[in-house]
């Protein structure tokens, strides 16, 4: 019996193995080319017709990765509500796939030569979803609740509205003028972007009022705008369904999707699955190895775009790190190439400094670190970092995973000793971002980060500025560097993108050679994959993980 | 009877309000702050002051537990941080699903369990048994985890034959929903399509779930029905010349169920537990998925709610196991 029973255990082995081991059925074909910077073509093998859909071809699905939490435009920052946010909601602006804006409820504009007023005409016999005229009125009373209403997104038109009731002048029913004391150049990118800038049936935010909170709670779970898709439903874990809105000003003719199911799948392996079986047509996100099988899959279509977003490690500008030399040091220490060729599998980019190649005032000259283990020990001795201090790594292993096993290998050559902290998201988010003493706060911190709209002052300034240490911002290295905080400051009231353009590459230059408050450790693509029967997809820089639902269609 | 009942009733009350007590201390003084989690890293100091006291938390920890437990005993469980809504929402639409999938576990575990238990004792030392016993070891040692996730490569996505997980298909056609479980809502409404694409759904997190409650019955049924069939008024039933099933079924399977229901009980309150992995894994929404999703995004009201129901559905589920002891057992006065 005793053998029957082994015969058995072997069998029971096997079959596991052998179900574990099953690889999807793809046939490899040539491998894409590599993606070039600054900005790289969409990787897609030659093209096969999509397997065969057995379900409705006017419904596009779309698998994210995070479960929605609100969709209210002045609300909580998450990729996967802008998703549903660019589906339902326009602003008057938006941004091209190659750069610049292009016109959406703006009809046209104009600023004058200090740009200190912009007049904005805005289209006309547009409606929102629930049957209400867009017009100026719309415009003023939707920004003066963004401000107000002061929510994490407040922010990115609150730089600007200061006393939105008397900054915005209705003209006529639709025209607008914004007048400024000071220059604002960065008003339309700002307009332009997915964060905080939608236009909000006023009605839909006066009649659902409770205990003053501006309809926040109502719009967080529901939708009222002008785009293209009617917010049917919404299960903020489960899935959103968008309808099309038959009055959309902008029609139906032509090949547009009836309906879009955005589906929550936060288990990112199990996307792999649901691609090949046919179950969905979008993935928003895949690990680094399903990317390499699935963009060999001549079935499906695999692009690898790189935008504004990207991977940074928070250098504690404390303790033994207090020194710019001795951060200098670490950024010599630190094996980039390893990071994004071994660990990476080649599916990032080199960054260099505070801003992406994509993102505006990017100086492609800037200064760059090379791992230099001998430069890095001078800098230490200079710093007077003693062998065998002690560093700590915090992370969570979500936004550089591996980068830190990499360091603790390179600082033990250097005769330091790197401990690494493990914890879960979360935690490791609110201990950055908080007010904790120095002793015993982290050294290295991992955090992926990506700005509202493609401006260098909103991209550094919760970051960087010595303003924003902690819990008053972003600058989770208790950062404070004097020149950065002027250059910022200088940012902020430029008058022009030119001015801003030279303010930005000085203070690249700052937070590199001088004083780096960070690793600039990698550039992150937005890695999409579709079916080849799905059409109309076009990457924009600045809108990280979502998709012009409207230009989509099933060939 | 009504004495018991009183009395049961008194503890669980007390039980539930020590819970509170614990899970609002635990939830509260791990590091994670949720308005920054809320807020986002850019939110300025008057933003995240904003939320603190739109959300309560800007107020001392006991003045906090106060207020939950005044509108607690309101039937007001706060709102989602998470899903920003109604917390008692979310459950009205989470729990319906756990109940159903753990239904359809505890069926397969107790169904399997008993009568794999009853045939090993009765095959004791036979190819049936060494089976069962396998089969036994297998369940307790085997990770939900792993077998979930082999169960979807080899069921779902080599063969096609299940669906990967949630509860029914996208392009299902809507269909009420007046008691939340979706197999049975589709027979109410005559939906023999949607019946058949729901329990299609329900099979593979079942099974998964179910593996391990149907070892420990499995086991425990098998020990104890051996036990049975050696006492004397067994060897009686047989010298009386009694057909074997009637021996192993009214005379000894009746007794040997008492521990088993026992365990059942227990049970109910590990799947419930247990219930968040195979959520999770298959993309199920219920209440396990909600709990670990709050847990992580640090959504207070959510897990205070969740470990609640869970405490809740426990402390019942053992009072029926202990009345259904008392019917089973005329030896056992309540």
């Amino acid at each position: 019996m005793r053998v029957r029973i082994a015969t058995l255990v072997t069998v029971f082995v096997a079959v596991g193995l052998l179900v574990s081991a099953c690889g999807p059925a793809v046939t490899p074909t040539e491998a894409p080319e590599g993606t070039p910077r600054p900005q790289p073509e969409a990787t897609s093998t030659s093209p096969v017709p999509a397997p065969e859909l057995g379900r409705d071809p006017n419904t596009l699905l779309i698998s994210t990765y995070e479960g929605i939490s609100g969709i209210d435009p002045p609300g909580f920052p998450s990729a996967s509500g802008s998703l549903v946010q660019r589906g339902v909601y326009e602003g008057l602006l938006a941004a091209k796939p190659g750069g610049g804006l292009k016109l959406v409820l703006a009809e046209s504009y104009e600023a004058n030569e200090d740009n200190t007023v912009w007049t904005f005409r805005l289209r006309q016999g547009v409606k929102f979803h629930d049957g209400t005229p867009f017009n100026a009125k719309a415009v003023k009373d939707n920004y003066i609740r963004t401000v107000g209403i002061e929510l994490s997104l407040s922010g990115v038109m609150g730089r600007f509205l200061t006393d939105p009731e008397n900054q915005m002048v209705i003209v006529d029913e639709y025209t607008i003028r914004f007048e400024f004391d000071e220059p604002q150049p960065a008003l339309a990118d700002a307009l332009a972007s997915s964060y905080g800038s939608w236009i909000v049936s006023p009605k839909a935010f006066n009649e659902n009022q409770a205990e003053g909170d501006w309809s926040h709670a109502w719009l967080d779970t529901h939708a009222v705008g002008t785009g293209p898709y009617v917010l049917e439903e919404f299960r903020p874990t489960e899935e959103v369904t968008l309808v099309k809105f038959d009055d959309y000003w902008q029609g139906w003719e032509g090949s547009h999707f009836d309906k879009v199911v955005v589906k929550v799948i936060e288990d990112v392996s199990q996307n792999r699955q649901l691609l090949e079986r046919g179950d969905v047509d979008l993935v928003v996100r895949v690990t680094p190895e399903d990317y390499e099988v699935l963009r060999q899959n001549p079935s499906l279509v695999a692009h690898m775009e790189y935008g504004l977003k990207y991977t940074i490690v928070f250098m504690g500008a404390y303790g033994p790190l207090a020194s710019p030399e001795a951060r200098q040091a670490m950024s010599y220490a630190f094996p980039y190439d390893d990071h994004v060729d071994v660990i990476q599998m080649g599916q990032v980019q080199r960054l260099y400094g505070p801003f992406t190649a994509s993102q505006f005032g990017y100086d492609p000259d800037i200064f760059k670190y090379e791992t230099d283990l001998e430069k890095a020990r001078e800098l230490l001795a200079e710093a007077g970092v003693e062998p065998g201090t002690e560093l700590v790594w915090l992370t969570s292993g979500h936004y550089a995973a591996g980068a830190d096993l990499l360091m603790q290998s390179q600082l033990e050559k250097l005769g330091l000793k790197l401990t690494i902290e493990k914890v879960d998201s979360e935690t490791q988010f609110t201990t950055i971002f908080s007010d904790s003493p120095i002793e015993g706060r982290f050294n290295f911190a991992d955090m992926g980060w990506w700005p509202d709209y493609d401006d260098p002052w909103n991209a550094a300034q919760a970051l960087y500025h010595s303003e924003n240490w902690g819990s008053k911002g972003a600058n989770g290295s208790y950062y404070a560097n004097p020149r950065a905080d002027e250059l910022l400051n200088e940012m902020r009231v430029a008058s022009t993108k030119e001015e801003i353009e030279v303010l930005a590459q000085e203070f690249q230059n700052v937070l590199t050679e001088q004083d780096p408050p960070c690793l600039w450790v990698s550039e992150d693509p937005d890695k999409t994959i579709h079916r080849t029967d799905i059409k109309g997809y076009e990457f924009v820089p600045l809108y990280t993980e979502t998709y012009p639902l409207y230009d989509m269609y099933r060939e | 009877m009504s004495r018991f009942l009183i009395r049961r009733a008194f503890f669980t009350v007390l039980v539930l309000w020590i819970l509170t007590v614990v899970t609002f201390t635990l939830s509260h003084v791990i590091p994670a702050d949720p308005a920054r989690l809320m807020a986002g890293p850019k939110a300025s100091p008057e933003i995240l002051d904003n939320i603190r006291r739109r959300y309560g938390l800007d107020r001392p920890l006991p003045q906090q537990y106060g207020i939950y437990i005044s509108r607690l005993l309101r039937g007001d469980l706060g709102v989602s941080m998470d899903s920003r809504r109604l917390v008692v929402q979310d459950l009205k639409d989470f729990f319906p699903a756990t109940v159903e999938l753990v239904f359809c576990a505890m069926c397969l575990a107790v169904l399997g369990g008993i009568s794999i238990g009853v045939l090993t004792a009765a095959y004791r030392g036979s190819v049936i048994d060494h089976l069962g016993r396998l089969l036994s070891v297998g369940g307790l040692s085997i990770p939900a985890f792993w077998l979930g996730l082999l169960l979807q490569l080899l069921l779902y996505y080599r063969l096609g034959w299940l669906p990967f997980g949630e509860r029914t298909s996208t392009d299902l056609t809507a269909f009420a929903h007046p008691t939340g479980l979706y197999t049975a809502d589709a027979l109410l409404a005559g939906r023999w399509d949607a019946f058949i694409d729901a329990a299609k759904h329900l099979i593979m997190p079942a099974m998964v779930l179910s593996l391990e409650p149907l070892a420990v019955i499995a086991r425990l049924t098998r020990a104890s029905m051996l036990e049975v069939m050696l006492q004397d008024y067994i060897r009686t039933a047989r010298a009386k010349g009694m057909k074997e099933t009637v021996v192993i079924v009214r005379h000894a399977l009746k007794n040997a169920l008492l521990p088993t229901v026992t365990m059942i009980g227990m049970q109910i309150g590990w799947a419930l537990g247990g219930d968040v992995l195979v959520e999770v894994i298959f993309n199920w929404p219920g209440v396990g998925r909600y709990a670990a999703k709050s847990i992580l995004s640090a959504d207070h009201s959510a897990v205070m709610a969740v470990a609640l129901l869970i405490g809740a559905v426990y402390l019942v589920a053992n009072v029926v196991v202990d009345i259904v002891y008392a019917a089973i057992d005329p030896r056992i006065s309540l």
